[in-house]
């Protein structure tokens, strides 16, 4: 093999690199929507544990959701899970592009339909 | 001789806007070992591009810059650079849009060669990869990576109709400028990730009606290295120059490769 005096530097990425920019932040905090509604699973499953185990717990766990902090919980994993559904089907448009935006001037409209049509489904299917 | 009216009415002079200082990242091998920065003093006008100011700094101030350049109309993609920690074509970015003093640094989540320069031959392997021609249905274009491409023997024009033009003609627009890598935090992290531009190209024929390699391409696509790595940051899309949307071609992979799966899993049972 021929010698070379290339030394390629290969830089690391930073570890505040989701700082550096509006479009790292928006993906982080649509990442970090993941914790509440991940801690609001963990509440629900404990309300199912609670059911299981009698009326008292229940009412325990029923007075312990009342909690003014753990309303503001819930809160704020109700605003992420909105959130993170929004940004989802607003990004699950994209997928269906079928053409060049400025050749087809209505696709914009179809990305809307196709958001909306699975926002329904999903709220169907939720229901 | 009469001049072009018109003309003088829309370009007006280029106007003299002072000195702006840019802090230009430099690499040599064999020196720092993490490179540095020089600042220079450059002056600019209303048409000064980042590209003008740099070929004004190596032919005034320092001959040894290396950076890359060629067609300065934003169509070669060859001087993409990060521009205030943004990546940009600096053919297309002006100077009097920058802050009072910017900071010009190579390509990210690429090795640098020598100030401004980054290797680009882990891209042109990805794209080698994923067959970026297109595929005859006699399979003779279908070379293997690394080997020539054979000339299609197929003497049937390729026709095609406006509507399997749009099908594919958007990502057909990729100029392989790699913003796209340096926006992606999976290109960072993952060194061996097929990326946002190969993807869109793969897709850019798998998409054409003449085109017959797509089982091919999956191949490459489906893999640890190929679409998954990416979690769709959407990041490659807005930076593109040329509105290829490359976040989507991903996205359109995986449809596919989830198709092939399920498919797989119903036929072996």
């Amino acid at each position: 093999m021929a010698e070379t005096n290339r030394r390629p530097l290969v830089r690391k990425t930073p570890r505040g690199w989701f700082f550096q920019n509006s479009s790292s932040r928006r993906y982080l905090l649509r990442e970090l929507t993941a914790l509440p509604m991940a801690a609001f699973a963990i509440h629900l499953l404990c309300g199912l544990v609670a059911l299981s185990r009698g009326p008292e717990v229940w009412a325990a766990w029923l007075a312990y959701s009342r909690h003014p902090l753990v309303l503001a919980a819930t809160a704020i994993a109700l605003a992420a899970t909105i959130l993170h559904a929004v940004t989802w089907f607003s990004l699950s448009a994209a997928v269906v592009k079928v053409a060049p935006k400025p050749v087809i001037v209505g696709l914009q409209v179809t990305f809307a339909l196709v958001a909306l049509g699975a926002a329904v489904t999903w709220l169907a299917v939720m229901g | 001789m009469s001049a072009c009216t018109g003309c003088a009415d829309r370009t007006p002079p280029p106007t003299n806007l002072g000195k702006a200082t840019l802090r230009v990242f430099r690499y040599r091998p064999g020196g720092l070992v993490n490179g540095w920065h020089d600042t220079f003093e450059v002056p600019y006008g209303t048409n000064t591009s980042v590209i003008d100011a740099l070929q004004w700094i190596k032919e005034h101030l320092d001959p040894t810059l290396a950076f890359r350049a060629s067609c300065r109309m934003g169509i070669c993609g060859s001087c993409g650079l990060m521009i205030e920690g943004r990546p940009r074509l600096a053919c297309e970015t002006f100077v009097r849009t920058l802050g009072s003093q910017a900071t010009i640094e190579p390509l990210a989540n690429f090795a640098v060669e020598r100030d401004l320069v980054v290797d680009k031959q882990p891209f042109l392997d990805a794209l080698r990869s994923v067959r970026p021609w297109v595929v005859g249905d006699d399979g003779t274009r279908a070379a293997e990576p690394g080997q020539p491409a054979e000339p299609a023997q197929s003497v049937e024009p390729g026709r095609q109709t406006p509507p399997q033009l749009m099908k594919y003609q958007d990502f057909a627009q990729c100029i392989n400028c790699l913003l796209c890598y340096a926006a992606c935090p999976q290109a960072g992290f993952e060194r061996g990730f097929l990326g946002p531009a190969a993807t869109a190209t793969a897709m850019r024929y798998n998409r054409d009606s003449r085109d017959h390699g797509a089982g091919k391409r999956l191949e490459v696509l489906d893999t640890d290295e190929g679409i998954w790595p990416c979690t769709f940051v959407g990041a490659c899309s807005q930076v593109c120059p040329k509105g290829v949307d490359p976040a989507a071609a991903i996205q359109m992979a995986k449809l596919i490769a989830a198709g092939r799966w399920a498919k797989d899993m119903v036929s072996h049972g």
